[in-house]
């Protein structure tokens, strides 16, 4: 019986650490898995203990990247578990400084971390000398990402402005016109960079995946929404835990998350796309349609290009939001605080994040629960790979290896946010 | 011409033991004034880095290093001299980006300022919370000089300069 072994001991071009293992025996996939050995981080312990308001502040530091997905979802469970009503004008200040990551973390994954991947270079430096232009671009779009967190959240590296109830402060409308004109340049490069994109080499690839986003009647879903599937899931965030549990595996300091009913599913921007795409700005869809893409894209490979698309919408929302900003009366609102659970759900770049807390009386947690993106697809990036292992068994050992590691690339994953560059081994014989 | 030709870029983590020091003596030295000299703090994220550095200076990055030497030892390196498989200098971030990455990028982009030296303090210990180790302590004096020589020579290959 012949067993091949793909080993990758250290997985490039994602955030963390983390292997892949895959064992083949006799052309047929014996096993994968994606182990993450990233030490575990016990976020969720040691905020016991915590008071609710240090929510914004702690959860921050679980993502360098996404530290305002983490913030927004804390903050939200905290009101929900307060029964705190926030104003239209917090609410679309949070939109807006959430953009600002959209548009960083995408612009970094897509040009840093994955384009290298279609063109065959080893890295974005490899990248830059045959495509500097491209990469000065990427560099001056997540700038332009960061900027707009520094201005509304005081620093982009875990940002200082956030509280439960809304912000510390709250811009003045002239504070917010000096990103309009880089904005503008930044949408036109993310334009550019969806024709980027657009023109790479695509595996043909389309699993059959249950999407699952937040969904919202008229928005793009970034901060607020139920949570629904394609195959009908449609729930509040509160139900959460009823319909979705995390489990522990042997190889893997992430958590698996899974529908209770079917099992694995997606979320990122393809499930975001495909359960919302009428909701993208005329610009933003039109963008997408040129690209060819569908309303429903089931390429995994080819979620580079729908972080595109997203980042052109990110651009102009984050325009439209400026334009439209009236300063809140008050940059947060008073809290009732008491003993409760509260539950909040938001769009990471990477896909919904989940917070739910049980806090006492005087406001301290009790216990804490976060779900992020990555764990979430962890079950879907293994099933990918089982599937693109199978269907190309025969490729020479270091072309499989490099479409398994693009494949791991395809989720965008956040490795230490998994676990509150990628080992891979191929076993094959 | 403008005067300010001048950045130095002090690199590191406060919160990781000896891996803040290119931030102390970044900090030091804003406190004795240089006019002509920006004065910045990075966390060495590559596209930070190359946003403070700008095209047209003469850049003086200060940061921890490991190659081997003895702990506390001061070293003036050309960053023509390293490249992106560089190890020496200490990334304390997961997503492995830094100093070393920064100038290969800057390099392959063509905006590499072409004059760029590199104070590099030989560390050892980088626990999360901790203080200098005494060694890398006793160093930001003669790290802090070791800039302030660099500054010196630039001002004295101005005048002559200007006097030829």
């Amino acid at each position: 019986m012949a067993t091949k072994v793909i080993k990758v001991d250290m997985l490039a071009r994602v955030e963390g650490e983390g292997a892949l293992h895959i064992k083949i025996r006799d052309r047929e996939v014996a096993e994968v898995k994606l182990n993450i050995f990233e030490p575990p981080r016990f976020f969720e312990a040691f905020l016991r203990g915590r008071h609710y308001s240090e929510v914004p502040d702690i959860t921050a530091r679980i993502c360098g990247i996404c530290p305002i997905a983490y913030q927004m979802s804390s903050v939200q469970a905290m009101e929900n578990a307060f029964g705190a009503e926030i104003p239209s004008a917090i609410r679309q200040l949070r939109r807006l400084i959430y953009c600002g990551e959209w548009i960083e973390s995408h612009a970094l994954h897509i040009y840093f971390l994955h384009a290298p991947d279609f063109l065959g270079y080893e890295d974005a430096i490899a990248l830059a000398k045959d495509h500097p232009d491209a990469v000065k671009r990427a560099l001056r779009l997540k700038k332009i990402g960061n900027d707009l967190m520094i201005l509304l959240g005081g620093r982009e590296i875990h940002p200082i402005n956030v509280r439960v109830g809304g912000f510390y402060r709250a811009p003045l409308r002239s504070e917010l016109q000096p990103l309009v004109e880089d904005l503008k340049w930044a949408r036109d490069a993310a334009l550019e960079t969806v024709r980027f994109t657009a023109t790479l080499n695509f595996p043909d690839f389309e699993p059959d995946y249950e999407f699952v986003a937040l969904s919202h009647p008229t928005d793009y879903p970034i901060t607020e929404g139920r949570i629904v599937s394609s195959r009908g899931l449609d729930i509040d965030v509160s139900e959460y835990e009823q319909h979705f549990v995390e489990e522990h595996v042997p190889h893997s300091n992430a958590l698996h998350s899974h529908l209770k009913a079917r099992g694995a599913y997606l979320v990122g921007p393809l499930a975001r796309y495909a359960l919302n795409f009428s909701k993208l700005s005329p610009l933003a869809q039109q963008a997408a349609r040129d690209a060819k893409l569908k309303p429903i894209c089931r390429n995994p490979f080819k979620s580079i290009i729908v972080r595109a698309v997203e980042t052109v919408y990110a651009c102009e929302e984050a325009l439209r939001l400026i334009a439209a900003y009236e300063p809140p009366e008050k940059a947060s609102v008073p809290l009732a605080v008491r003993a409760a659970s509260g539950q909040g759900c938001t769009e990471a770049p990477r896909g919904i994040l989940y917070h739910r807390y049980r806090v006492d009386a005087q406001g301290i947690i009790r216990d804490a629960k976060i779900v992020p993106p990555t764990s979430q697809n962890q079950p879907s990036i293994e099933d990918d790979l089982r599937q693109l292992v199978t269907r190309n068994v025969d490729l020479p050992a270091d072309k499989l290896q490099w479409l398994c590691e693009q494949s791991v690339r395809n989720y965008d994953p956040c490795i230490s946010c998994a676990t509150h560059f990628l080992k891979l081994t191929l076993d094959r014989a | 011409m403008s005067k300010k030709t001048t950045v130095v870029i002090g690199i590191g983590n406060a919160d990781r033991g000896d891996d803040a020091i290119g931030l102390l003596v970044a900090r030091r030295l804003r406190e004795r004034l240089h006019p002509d000299v920006l004065v910045h703090e990075s966390t060495g994220d590559p596209a930070d880095l190359m946003a403070r550095w700008g095209s047209g200076l003469r850049v003086i990055a200060v940061d921890a290093i490991i190659i081997g030497s003895e702990v506390g030892t001061i070293h003036v390196i050309d960053a023509c001299e390293i490249n992106s498989s560089s190890a020496m200098f200490r990334s304390q971030s997961t997503h492995a980006f830094g100093l070393a990455e920064a100038v290969a990028l800057a390099r392959a982009l063509g905006t590499l300022p072409s004059e760029f030296a590199i104070v590099g303090i030989e560390a050892q210990s980088f626990g999360v919370g901790d203080e200098l180790s005494p060694p890398v302590a006793s160093a930001l004096a003669g790290a802090v000089q070791a800039v302030e020589r660099l500054l010196v020579s630039e001002q004295d290959s101005k005048q002559e300069k200007i006097h030829a």
